[in-house]
């Protein structure tokens, strides 16, 4: 919780395609006493607090419920505060020359691995509602009105997930090529 | 989330290779990075995240366990004999691959030598 007046909102562009820079981001803002709090709707919120030196880390992973504190307690261990979840994402601060969460590569490219497949999942899913929606009205030849907010409301869905899809998918496909 | 349980060869990565060395004794999160950085002398550093993915992977494929230690009052992680077995053979496995390397470092000396 920020005290009065001291809080502000830092739009996100979207992990997926932005991870490094929003990281680098946020590390600027801390330079300015503007620490990480929370995720907010599509970005950040910021506490006013005291000018601090860190570097942020996102990690994508989902420990099941008994073992939250394990994951947790590992990256408090290896120097690593965390910051904010939001699902399967963790955001953590630390000190500079921090050593990184990714220590090999095999293990980073399965960060982004394990990210991938509900995205995918969802894309495919809004897709085909989607799709079906206007072949429907195609075969029927005229306007149903819910069937027209059904295939909309799809659309609208699987565009953001199909861009998250292949902004992680071009990550790894960079991560293969490094 | 999808998770690749199983390790695609039997070969482990290097992270998973120190990982599961250092587990021939029952250690804790920590206690795993710092016997790594100790024993290879900072040259090894595995990063959090690294570790909690292979730790989690490996209990998967079925090398370790978690288990409650009353002593340390927190849980800590140990080789099964599955795990046991798998580590031994990649241990030799890499004493044979490092005298591989130390006969061609020889013939590089003699090489040299006779210039």
């Amino acid at each position: 919780m920020c005290k009065n007046k001291t809080t502000r909102y830092v739009p996100s562009l979207g992990l997926a395609f932005a991870e490094k820079k929003e990281m680098e981001k946020l590390s600027k803002l801390a330079e300015e006493g503007w620490i990480l709090d929370s995720f907010a709707f599509l970005g950040y919120k910021l506490c006013k607090r005291n000018v601090e030196k860190l570097i942020y880390s996102v990690d994508y992973n989902d420990p099941p419920h008994a073992e939250q504190e394990e994951y947790l307690q590992i990256f408090r261990e290896g120097g690593w505060t965390h910051v904010c979840s939001q699902g399967y994402i963790h955001v953590f601060s630390s000190k500079l020359g921090t050593q990184p969460i990714y220590s090999d590569s095999n293990t980073m490219r399965e960060k982004y691995k394990r990210a991938i497949t509900p995205w995918r999942t969802s894309a495919v899913v809004f897709s085909l509602i989607a799709s079906a929606s206007i072949v429907l009205q195609l075969v029927f030849q005229h306007d149903l009105l819910l069937l027209n907010m059904l295939g909309g409301l799809a659309l609208v869905l699987a565009a953001p997930s199909l861009m998250t899809y292949m902004g992680l998918v071009l990550r790894l496909r960079q991560l293969n090529k490094g | 989330m999808s998770r690749n349980n199983t390790f695609e060869t039997d070969q482990l990565t290097d992270s998973a290779y120190y990982i599961l060395v250092s587990l021939i004794t029952p250690r804790h999160g920590y206690a795993i990075m710092k016997y790594i950085e100790v024993l290879t002398e900072g040259e090894v550093i595995i990063g959090p995240a690294t570790l909690y993915t292979l730790l989690k992977k490996m209990q998967d494929a079925g090398y370790i366990v978690l288990q409650e230690d009353e002593e340390e009052r927190r849980k800590t992680y140990s080789v099964t004999d599955q795990g046991s077995k798998i580590i031994i053979r990649e241990i030799e496995r890499r004493l044979r691959m490092a005298l591989h390397g130390q006969k061609a470092l020889r013939v590089i000396e003699e090489v040299n030598g006779n210039v």
